[in-house]
């Protein structure tokens, strides 16, 4: 394992995760996370802390209800409103 | 317009939560919310079938902002510097993507899933706002980058410096609120 191997798959372990990289380089990063024992506690490390902001993303706040229906009502009454464009 | 009802209104919550980081009040927020859907409603006859709904809407919502903003002449200018500070420095070679003292303490890093939610949440807003607005799009509203390029009006590379860098900085936040809230135990040496 080369130390620029290494570099480069680390550079790239969140585009890796977030799904960005396209076919052949996300193959390329596996590979090297796979076999290298360097690189793969990273993977690791970074996998638990995306899962732990996925959980907490679900726990966010929701819109407060008045504004879902005032929202609401202020669709209804634009659809009913004559085309003007 | 029943398909803007099934693929816009469902990220109404979203939207708010974005509005309310963008105007830091309530109040102003549901204006900017409403502003939003009202526009979007009107244009969406310009939005494409199947591409991401919640990015589009998310565009929409900073332009509204933005343009009410600039009828303040002087938060238009504080806008503006924000947005000239780009992170033109990609990321180094040899940059390291965790905070390396958790890191070296759990590099399962399990400790992350003992952290409640508002701890979780609490410390991305406690983010830099350039570092938190790109790791909330990504992590908590599951934005791809070229959308969280589009809605914050910046280059590809900068999404990935600021995710790259933020979320370091996030792992560092969380890592110290676990230590002063004793889910991690560090012993002297
Ligand atoms: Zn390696």
């Amino acid at each position: 394992m080369t130390r620029t191997d290494c570099l480069e798959a680390l550079a790239r372990l969140y585009e890796f995760l977030d799904g960005e990289l396209d076919a052949a380089d996300a193959a390329a990063v596996r590979h090297h996370m796979e076999v290298c024992a360097g690189c793969y506690p990273f993977l690791q490390f970074c996998g638990s802390f995306q899962d732990a902001l996925h959980r907490a993303a679900k726990g966010q706040p929701a819109a407060p209800p008045e504004l879902r229906q005032r929202i609401a009502s202020l669709l209804r009454n634009e659809g009913l409103k004559p085309h003007n464009h | 317009m029943e398909s803007f009802h099934q693929e816009a209104l469902p990220h109404l919550d979203a939207v708010y939560r974005f509005a309310l980081r963008l105007s830091g009040s309530p109040a102003d927020a549901e204006d900017l919310v409403q502003e939003t859907f009202l526009r979007a409603y009107r244009a969406w006859e310009q939005y494409t079938p199947g591409t991401r709904a919640k990015s589009w809407l998310f565009t929409i919502c900073r332009n509204v902002f933005l343009r009410q903003r600039k009828r303040d002449r002087r938060r238009d200018e504080t806008v503006r510097q924000a947005a000239n500070e780009v992170d033109t420095n990609g990321i180094q070679a040899g940059e390291i993507p965790v905070f390396t003292t958790a890191y070296q303490y759990d590099p399962e890093g399990q400790f992350f899933a003992s952290i409640i939610d508002d701890g979780i949440l609490q410390a991305i807003e406690n983010l830099p706002p350039d570092f938190r607005d790109a790791v909330v799009l990504s992590d908590l509203e599951g934005l791809a980058y070229a959308e969280i390029a589009d809605v914050l009006g910046i280059p590809i590379g900068t999404v990935k410096s600021r995710l790259f860098r933020g979320r370091r900085l996030l792992q560092r936040q969380l890592y110290e609120y676990a230590t002063e809230s004793g889910y991690v135990q560090v012993n002297p040496q």
